[in-house]
């Protein structure tokens, strides 16, 4: 097992030892998944096990494929952005709807898949979006009247969340 | 991302927002960590207390045969919103709290990954647990079918009324709250540690919030899907565990405890990291044994995964021996645990101050809980004691010897830091004599009078069964917890109020939130010590030849 890493962090081996730690259980997973169905013949238990090592080894490819080491232009501060603007930005990128880009301007993203939000002052939108989601648990129990208020408190919030600007 | 740019530099970092802090309405749209932490441990201590009268009703009615206080329904309502409460909405969010203020702050980061859902999911909490305890509201009363709701008691035939479906309900969306969470932790320790911060320099806190974040992964999104079908059975007419229509019962058991054994890893892992932080301080002694509690703490949380069905051995479906095997041998990286946290202590300078009390506490408490644990692993022992009074003080010994020592332990260590004054010392050391004692009066009890065939979930029992004195002594035990928590509340209004001033870092502390002023500015870091080992502020200490290298607790009662 790998001991201490060097001190150049951020570096590709860094990104490495993050996704070992789903490596390793989504192999725990096959190993024990395959021994119990084989003294059991159970098939809940060896479903989410399996399911549980399928989901694991996913997400170690997909971020094998996307995780990318951070470099110097990752740190320069960009300008204020919505959630929508990076949604937008994100669609533009894959289907050459990015006028930026295709301008050839300074592309506003940056080359990370994790993406750093920015740090909101204050969002109000956070606690609408609970008590849409209070609303609409209620509902499930006393009615699908109040999933009318519900549904609209919840979508309002989600547009105010997505367009409020972040630095 | 501007301060990333700025602290490398070690300038100084401006605060961005000066607006005054403190109203309401700052409160409810907080972004940011610290306070969201703050909002987690406050709510989740207001619902300890709230789950902790409940069990006070309970002792009540046991400590005599015959039904005196409440009926059977009504007891049945106690420990299922007991136990719901105390494992959902206490421990669980203690963690997370804990987690939301401390992990950006141990890994120099100015916040979480995602600060909005960050407050989304302290909401999303609250949200649940008012729908969940919302029952006690309704006509029929709270949900009365255990914490575990098994089917078919938790079909509409055997359990009618909205309780349940409520518990169900304020549960999913708990469960939500908690996969955003560790989606939140799992972003912030893999994308925002400062330069120098590698995994293998970090805390072991965050280690083992990671695992834990992990774990919740991989679980909660079985609990909500199990919560999915129940709630289908019962409202929208499937059977998915109704066997008169070809459902299967064992079926929630299997989901539910894939999800419920990995959970108690959920409750623990993370106050194994804090009495991990804990005890090196206090010891003047680097943690020994750094990555074995880092690969103790993964092969925990990978055991843990494969370990559920040892709630299920007298069902008679389950494949025993296979469950037995994998229960046991996670007693040998908890073993790992206790050789580290030993040898830690081993020869050190220990200061026996109310953090390293409660961590030793924790310790002694936690190894009966753990070694009744490899008992109850072995089916012949659980065909006995399955569903008595046994496995109640199994696991209360878990989770109040283990959890809640540790969790005391963490609000004395880190309280200074979040408000800026001291702990009462006095105070907190007759809290800890006292809840010790109180917590061993109510539950060493148990064991034998589960041994002795006490069934647990029971409103009464018979005059002539001879559990009379015991459960006397319990309900006593009960009351001198009581009187311990209200000494603990009574320690910090005080304190709160007039404390000693904590300084930056009253514990002479290793891990980066002792390098920020307390409590830390917005974005957490005027200057953050370079990052070349898993002691950072020691490192810094002595680099700058401050009081010494080994600093040293300086708070009451030290030297």
């Amino acid at each position: 097992m790998a001991g201490p890493a060097p001190a150049a962090a951020h570096g590709g081996r860094a990104v490495v030892e993050e996704l070992r730690f789903f490596l390793r259980i989504a192999v725990y997973l096959v190993v024990i998944g395959t021994i119990y169905w084989f003294v059991s013949y159970e098939v809940a238990g060896t479903l989410l096990l399996l399911f549980g090592a399928v989901a694991t080894g996913f997400f170690v490819v997909a971020a094998r494929i996307s995780f990318q080491p951070k470099t110097p232009e990752d740190l320069v501060p960009r300008p204020p952005s919505s959630g929508l603007h990076r949604m937008t930005g994100v669609f533009g990128r894959y289907f050459a709807f990015d006028d930026e880009n295709a301008a050839g301007g300074e592309p506003t993203e940056a080359p990370l898949a994790l993406e750093e939000e920015g740090f909101p002052e204050s969002s109000i939108w956070p606690l609408a979006a609970a008590l849409a989601a209070l609303l609409l648990g209620l509902g499930l129990v006393f009615g699908p009247w109040l999933w009318i208020p519900g549904l609209a408190l919840g979508a309002s919030s989600m547009w105010g969340w997505l367009t409020q600007l972040t630095a | 991302m501007a301060t990333v740019d700025s602290r490398e530099r070690g300038t100084a970092v401006a605060p961005q927002h000066d607006r005054p802090k403190g109203g309401v309405v700052d409160w409810l749209t907080t972004t940011d960590h610290k306070k969201i932490g703050i909002l987690y441990l406050v709510s989740a201590v207001g619902f300890f207390l709230f789950s902790g009268l409940l069990s006070l009703v309970i002792r009540a009615e046991l400590a005599a045969p015959g039904l005196q206080i409440v009926g059977h329904q009504e007891y049945n309502e106690l420990f299922t919103m007991h136990g719901t409460g105390m494992v959902f909405f206490f421990v669980v969010p203690t963690a997370i709290g804990l987690g939301n203020y401390f992990v950006p702050l141990q890994i120099g980061a100015p916040d979480v990954a995602y600060p909005r859902l960050n407050a989304f999911t302290y909401w999303l909490y609250i949200a649940g647990g008012l729908i969940t305890f919302s029952g006690f509201l309704t006509a029929g009363g709270a949900a009365a079918v255990g914490w575990t709701g098994y089917a078919p008691l938790s079909s509409n035939t055997f359990s009618p009324g909205a309780g349940v479906d409520l518990w169900i309900v304020g549960l999913l969306l708990s469960g939500v709250s908690g996969i955003l969470g560790a989606i939140n932790f799992m972003a912030t320790i893999f994308g925002m540690r400062v330069p120098g911060m590698t995994m293998f320099r970090m805390p072991i806190f965050c280690w083992n919030i990671l695992v834990t974040s992990g774990l919740i992964l991989f679980t909660f999104p079985v609990l909500s899907a199990a919560f999915a079908m129940l709630y289908i059975d019962r409202q929208i007419g499937g059977f998915f565990f109704d066997p008169s229509a070809g459902g299967d019962p064992i079926l929630w058991q299997h989901l539910f405890w894939f999800f419920g054994h990995p959970e108690v890893y959920i409750m623990i892992l993370p106050f194994f990291g804090v009495v991990t932080e804990i005890i090196p301080v206090f010891s003047r002694k680097p943690v020994f044994g750094y990555s074995g509690f880092v690969f103790a703490t993964l092969l925990i949380g990978g055991y843990s995964l494969s370990v559920w069905a040892h709630h299920m051995f007298t069902t008679g479906a389950v494949n025993n021996p296979f469950f037995a095997a994998t229960s046991m041998i996670i007693a040998v990286p908890t073993g790992v645990k206790f050789f580290n946290w030993i040898a830690t202590m081993w020869r050190g300078k220990i200061s026996m101050q109310t953090p390293m009390l409660f961590s030793v506490g924790f310790l002694f408490m936690f190894l009966i809980g753990g070694i009744t644990g490899v008992f109850l692993a072995s089916p012949p022992i659980d065909y006995h004691v399955h569903d008595t009074y046994y496995v109640v003080a199994h696991f209360h010994y878990v989770l109040f010897g283990g959890s809640v020592f540790a969790i005391f332990a963490a609000f004395y260590y880190w309280i200074p830091k979040i408000s800026g004054r001291l702990m009462n010392e006095g105070l907190g050391k007759l809290h800890f004599w006292l809840l010790i004692i109180g917590f061993n009066m109510t539950f060493f009890p148990m064991h034998v009078l589960g041994l002795n065939g006490m069934n647990r979930r029971i409103a009464d029992y018979s005059s002539a069964s001879g559990f009379q004195p015991l459960n006397i002594l319990a309900t006593a035990g009960a009351g001198i917890l009581a009187l311990a928590v209200t000494v603990f509340l009574i320690n910090f209004f005080v304190s709160m109020r007039k404390g000693e001033p904590a300084g930056d870092d009253p514990w002479g502390g290793y891990s980066l939130e002792w390098a920020t002023t307390s409590p830390p500015p917005p974005h957490n870091f005027h200057r953050i010590p370079p990052v070349h080992s898993e002691r950072p502020v020691f490192d810094d200490r002595a680099n700058r030849g401050g009081a010494g290298a080994g600093g040293g607790p300086r708070g009451p009662g030290s030297g």
